[in-house]
């Protein structure tokens, strides 16, 4: 492994080494009707899948780019590489995948993390899925978890019926995209009244130059079941940018819940254009646990459509920019049935001149009697060069609803800083220490072993952070 | 309500759709083989106009997200869209399409 100097615009990231290349297939750069024909051949998809990446291709050139949002003036799709296939075949224990490869997992703590405290890992490096397993008590109860590509292959009517459901391809030109050319990604059946109490986990790792990844998920959680699912992303830095563009589709069905918790912690150089949505079903429940971190701009608004009664949504996110980024993130709740309640805790932090903004959509329909939503949205900046902007979006079709919105916005209290320092820590330490507290909302819902590293992560990315 | 009449039936060949405007509300006519069908023409998600998407048998398909309705209920039936439509009564007396709506 070698690691690229940093240039003087992009600020200190761990995991931002680079592997030699060790593909067996690299598709050229640049997207066109061959390169999606292409993927879904060397796949064996069936014609309907074919059929579905072109007409998504279609939807991807006739949709203009945003014009909202952050800066995406310098992604240049003709850039691209589309595909890359890091291997021949998918690994089941540690020792099946190019070393290579493992070392990169082994160095990101995923066999770790697995032998400790998941029922199930899942690891995708450039293009594929080059590892993944299962704990047999899970697949013993019917618990399908697989990577998507199998799912298409090995259980197609239910990954018929529910694919491209909640999101279509026509919702967005980067879903579009993503229609077009997903690999991989993490699909997860929970059979009614199952409920897996271990979570799950799946890791996203981009390792190529100017590489774009497209992973696809989809999750079901039916009847009265429970499930609890992870990922994570790191990539390494480049002068040049990646592109990542998820798709991520949940179906959340009667009583069930759900909780998808996201650490992504992308190089400086990556654009994370990523379409996230969750249907909860009545009684049911979805949480939204969203850790932002890096990248050269995020747009990330994970939704919740609540269409049974009584179904309820949390989306709890971070989002920290540094030099040179833009987390423009935030949270969708739909209510569209009776007495659903939704809460939305944003937490933001600026410094070197970073931005963020959080961007949300509270949307309560003819049908939503006595729904309630509180929205609070958190910022603190901190230096005179960093930015935030908070824009809610709040759409009320019913007059018995209730929504409660709080936004603050702050810096680094003096006087906080001087308690502290009287008791004897340094400005670094005090400042840090706000900075913990400020984020304790979030980190309190996410296990404990990520909660140790998401500390140690902002611990990093604060470093160099006072004055 | 006030039966209005829109148009003629032989204006609207079956398998397709057509905007209209009646007393200011912008309704989508259906023809499908088993009769006439009006519902809003507003899509109910980014109210856009349904006349410019797809028909496809009898499902309405939205041009700007891709949300779906079912032509003779209004009923949304596909993400992103999840409010119906509103549906307007519709009869053809003499090959001429009439639509009812609030006076």
């Amino acid at each position: 492994m070698t690691t690229q100097p940093v240039g003087p615009e992009l600020e200190e990231y761990q995991y931002g080494f680079i592997d030699k290349d060790v593909s067996v297939v690299r598709f050229a750069k640049g997207i066109n009707r061959k390169v999606v024909e292409e993927i879904s051949t060397m796949k064996s998809e069936p014609g309907w899948m074919t059929d579905f990446r072109l007409r998504s291709l279609e939807i991807f050139e006739q949709k203009a780019m945003p014009n909202w949002g952050g800066d995406l003036g310098d992604l240049n799709f003709d850039d691209i590489t589309y595909y890359v296939k890091p291997s021949e075949r998918q690994g089941k224990t540690w020792d099946e995948v190019p070393e290579e490869i493992k070392n990169t997992f082994d160095r990101l703590g995923i066999p770790e993390a697995e032998r400790k405290f998941l029922a199930g890992v899942s690891a995708q490096y450039e293009s594929e899925v080059v590892y993944h397993s299962m704990q047999k008590e899970l697949s013993d109860l019917g618990v399908l978890f697989t990577d998507t590509d199998s799912a298409l292959r090995d259980h197609p009517e239910i990954f018929k019926q529910y694919f491209g459901t909640v999101i279509p391809p026509e919702d967005n030109k980067f879903a579009a995209l993503n229609s077009a050319v997903w690999s991989g990604g993490s699909f997860i059946y929970v059979p009614k009244g199952v409920r897996c109490e271990v979570p799950l986990q799946a890791y996203f790792r981009i390792n190529s130059e100017n590489m774009g990844q497209f992973e696809r998920t989809l999750i079901i959680a039916d009847e009265d079941s429970f499930i609890h699912y992870v990922e994570g992303c790191t990539a390494p830095i480049y002068s040049t940018n990646s592109l990542h563009s998820a798709v991520v589709e949940i179906m959340v069905k009667d009583r069930a819940r759900a909780r998808y918790t996201t650490i992504q912690n992308w190089a400086p150089n990556i654009y994370n254009l990523v379409t996230k949505r969750a249907v909860a079903h009545a009684d049911a429940t979805m949480e939204w646990i969203d850790g932002n971190f890096g990248s050269k701009l995020t747009m990330k608004y994970p939704a919740v459509y609540m269409v049974g009664p009584r179904a309820k949504g949390t989306i709890l996110s971070i989002a920290v920019a540094g030099a040179g980024q833009h987390q423009d993130a935030g949270a969708k709740v739909v209510h569209a049935a009776p007495d659903c309640t939704s809460t939305i805790i944003s937490k933001s932090i600026s410094k070197h001149g970073g931005k963020v903004t959080y961007r949300g959509l509270a949307h309560f329909s003819p049908e939503a009697e006595r729904s309630k939503s509180n929205i609070k949205c958190d910022t603190l900046i901190l230096d005179d060069l960093s930015t935030s902007d908070t824009i809610p979006y709040n759409e009320i079709q019913n007059e018995s609803v209730t929504l409660e919105h709080e936004a603050t916005v702050s810096r680094v209290s003096e006087e906080q800083l001087f308690y502290l320092m009287s008791r004897g820590l340094a400005e670094e330490e005090a400042t840090r220490m706000i900075i913990m507290g400020f984020i304790e909302p979030f980190t309190k819902e996410l296990p404990m072993e990520y909660a140790v590293e998401m500390n140690r992560l902002i611990k990093f990315e604060m470093e160099g952070s006072i004055g | 309500m006030a039966s209005i009449r829109v148009k003629a039936l032989t204006e609207l060949t079956t398998g397709t759709m057509a905007r209209v405007a009646v007393e200011e509300e912008d309704i989508l006519l259906v023809h499908l083989e088993d009769g006439v069908f009006a519902v809003s023409d507003i899509c109910s998600h980014a109210r856009v106009s349904l006349s410019d998407g797809s028909l496809e048998g009898s499902t309405i398909c939205c041009p700007k997200h891709g949300g779906k309705f079912d032509a003779r209920t209004g009923c949304a039936i596909a993400f992103p869209a999840f409010t119906n439509l509103r549906k307007f009564p519709v009869s053809v007396r003499d090959g001429e399409i009439y639509v009812e709506v609030d006076e």
